[in-house]
């Protein structure tokens, strides 16, 4: 952004001001400048976005709450830290994947506990371990539940190091450059990490779809 | 081409970076083979649904984020002063009085403000600036309060907000309690007030610069009445109010 637009940016004499059609970087130069309730418009944009991505990556609604906070709250008592040359999606949820990391971190310390994930021999991916259950099955716990639901609970069984980006990518529609960015993954990677996750989505989702007995509005693929 | 290169260039093509030249490749490949069709479809339609499936944050979370800003702030500023100061007990000590004395100010001037708000039934001058100031425990305390003399029903937690500032503050207990005190309970500071039956009729006059208002049962006090009905009927009342305001 050049420095006369820096400056339209924060001339409150600019008439009439619509802060809604600013952009996020514009609306952190404000920020920057001191314009407080300028980030307000910020969290309301971003609020929704990054509560589902943290939802299916801890898949706990009270944990996503709290680091989603969090996450706000660091990027706004860092605002003077933040550049315009990165987006302000990308920042923000560099936060939070690192928020997120730094939890499982601390969890890895704990004394470990079975892993429902075991690897397989061939090419050494994570593969869900098949462990009887005599609760009732899937037919009848689906019924009459809310498929879109189900589906986004679905991507929480997706190996962690697949679901980050597949999330970023899915739930926030980060391009592959952004989630490299928040990542700090290849670009390859990035990529092959995606088409990974999709497939193991497609392993999970298909039984789910192909149920008849579930509500929704689908067809048979 | 083979169902695994099929995959790949499928997973690009939703992402709308797929050559001319793959693109032809896929289509060709997709009228061939029934797998990767299957493939396509689901994740076509499990895309849509989790899009879809996007679920609110709760209610208050905007609220909490100002919150935790001015938390955070705070915080800054006190270690910024210890910093600065680099007199280590001592300096702890100006900072944590300078953090009280403006606590006190701010509590007294709102309370001023506040004061043409009486609960029904509350004495005159019960629970003034005066009474609140002394009833103030110093922060770090986790002392009980004291509330043998109040006739309690139900002990709530009350956080009462004002709009644009987010600091919480006991400045509202003339209105939505009797007696109370101010203390922080897993590092926030929450007010304790034991209520009196007339609560929910008190909770109509809340000063005008109070916009958030959360209370949370804690403990029944007496088997006469019941925390969660009383809980109900006072949240009832306080957010019907709020909402009109906002």
């Amino acid at each position: 952004m050049s420095f006369a637009e820096k400056v339209n940016v924060l001339d409150p004499k600019r008439s009439p001001v619509d802060r809604t059609q600013l952009s996020d970087e514009e609306l952190m130069l404000r920020v920057q400048a001191g314009e407080k309730t300028a980030y307000d418009l910020l969290v309301r944009r971003y609020k929704k976005r990054l509560f589902n991505y943290l939802l299916r990556l801890v898949g706990d609604a009270d944990l996503a709450e709290e680091i989603a906070q969090d996450a706000f709250v660091r990027a706004y008592v860092n605002a003077d830290k933040y550049r315009t040359i990165a987006r302000f999606s990308t920042w923000l949820y560099t936060i939070a994947t690192n928020l997120v990391r730094n939890r499982y971190r601390k969890k890895k310390r704990r004394p470990p506990v079975l892993s429902l994930f075991y690897r397989s021999h061939d090419d050494g991916e994570e593969i869900a371990q098949q462990i009887p259950d005599d609760s009732p099955g899937p037919e009848e716990q689906l019924v009459g539940q809310d498929l879109r639901r189900i589906i986004a609970e679905a991507s929480e069984q997706i190996p962690e190091r697949y679901r980050i980006p597949f999330l970023l990518r899915e739930v926030n529609q980060l391009s592959y450059e952004e989630i490299r960015a928040v990542t700090g993954l290849k670009l390859g990677t990035v990529r092959s990490r995606i088409n990974r996750a999709r497939t193991h989505f497609r392993r999970i989702i298909e039984p789910m779809l192909a149920d008849p007995d579930l509500d929704g509005d689908m067809e048979q693929p | 081409m083979r169902c695994p290169k099929s995959r790949e260039l499928i997973s690009t093509a939703f992402d709308a970076e797929l050559s001319e030249h793959d693109r032809c490749e896929l289509v060709e490949h997709l009228a061939t083979c029934e797998d990767c069709r299957t493939h396509h479809a689901v994740l076509e339609k499990g895309q849509t649904l989790l899009a879809e499936g996007l679920v609110d944050p709760p209610e208050n979370f905007e609220w909490k984020v100002q919150l935790g800003i001015q938390r955070a702030l705070r915080e800054r500023a006190t270690e910024v002063e210890s910093t600065t100061f680099g007199w280590g007990f001592w300096g702890r000590t100006a900072a944590t009085a300078t953090t009280m004395a403006a606590l006190v100010l701010l509590v007294g001037s709102f309370l001023m403000r506040g004061s043409e708000v009486h609960a029904p039934g509350m004495a005159s001058g019960e629970g003034g600036p005066a009474a609140l100031v002394a009833s103030l425990p110093e922060e770090g305390s986790a002392a009980a309060p004291d509330l043998s003399g109040a006739r309690p029903v139900t002990d709530f937690e009350v956080d009462a907000f004002r709009s644009g500032y987010g600091i919480r503050t006991v400045a509202d207990q003339q209105s939505i309690g009797s007696v109370g005190e101010h203390y922080p309970i897993a590092g926030r500071r929450v007010f304790r007030s034991s209520l009196h039956p007339y609560l929910t009729p008190a909770t109509s006059n809340l000063p005008s610069q109070v916009l958030h208002l959360r209370i949370v049962p804690t403990k029944l006090r007496s088997a006469e009445a019941s925390s969660s009905s009383i809980a109900a009927s006072v949240r009832d009342s306080a957010e019907t109010i709020l909402d009109r305001r906002r």
